[in-house]
């Protein structure tokens, strides 16, 4: 693990397969904290209209994705 | 599906979805089968084990090529090459949200309309059963078919396991062949010994 880690790190992102690759797993790692995240505001009582706001879409847009759970 | 497996075979597949939640993963595919075969103790297993793929060697490789969650030894590596440490954003996710916060929380699934416009109810993954994979299900007809060539009323483990060493790939086989066995000979190998078995 750190070798691999090692390995990246001595690498420049200017290599796209790394650069890429971080990006897709920069938006999967959003995903997941997102998910926490709203899950986290309903638990504390926010409202769609807030949690939208503060993730800056419409309150419709967030309760369409994470309204489900 | 399960009726003609044998009672360690169901309980294979049992181990399968045990092992695909300990790793987080939303679905059972070949590489959780095997693993579930694997902590069994079969001549196919025994010839697997012979060829350096053991339960532990399993889950590690599984471990490199996919990862808890989602992310992959190498995803780890691109995020750090940009400045972010998975590790420390899970020990974060854990510090605020419990264990394997992150590696749980559900990605953006699709939600759709059943008849009648009810919305289906969203799946649980550590109290539903987990659905699946393809290739996984192709295993489990090809271990039907082989259980029927044997003409055996029963399903068995190693004919779960042959059914796994699909030729035409799935990352059950991946796995194997990354631990350094030939899914091939193992095939043959098992195929000779249940022949002079019979």
């Amino acid at each position: 693990m750190t070798e691999a880690v090692d390995t990246a790190a001595a690498a420049t992102s200017q290599d796209p397969q790394v650069g890429l690759q971080a990006v897709a797993a920069l938006r999967r790692l959003a995903e997941r904290l997102e998910a926490l995240q709203v899950d986290n505001a309903r638990r504390h009582g926010w409202s769609w209209q807030q949690i939208g706001q503060a993730l800056g879409v419409s309150k419709q847009a967030v309760h369409k994705k994470h309204g489900g759970r | 599906m399960f009726e003609r497996f044998t009672a360690d075979a169901r309980q294979a597949v049992a181990r399968a979805q045990h092992e695909a939640l300990a790793f987080a993963h939303p679905w059972i595919g070949t590489e959780h089968l095997l693993l579930g075969v694997l902590a069994a103790d079969t001549p196919g297993v025994a010839l697997l084990a012979e060829a350096g793929v053991t339960l532990s060697a399993a889950r590690l490789a599984l471990d490199q090529f996919v990862g808890r969650g989602g992310f992959c030894e190498r995803d780890a590596a691109a995020l750090h090459s940009v400045g972010i440490d998975l590790a420390q954003v899970r020990h974060a996710a854990k510090a605020s949200f419990g264990p394997s916060a992150l590696d749980r929380a559900p990605v953006r699934r699709c939600r759709r309309r059943s008849l009648f416009g009810h919305y289906r109810q969203q799946r649980d993954a550590t109290t539903e059963k987990l659905p699946f994979m393809p290739r996984a299900k192709r295993a489990l007809e090809r271990a039907s078919m082989e259980a029927e060539r044997s003409r055996h009323d029963q399903l068995d483990l190693d004919q779960l396991l042959l059914g796994l060493l699909d030729p035409k790939g799935n990352m059950a086989v991946d796995l194997i062949q990354h631990l350094g066995a030939n899914p091939e000979v193992v095939r043959a190998q098992l195929r000779a010994r249940r022949d002079d078995a019979a």
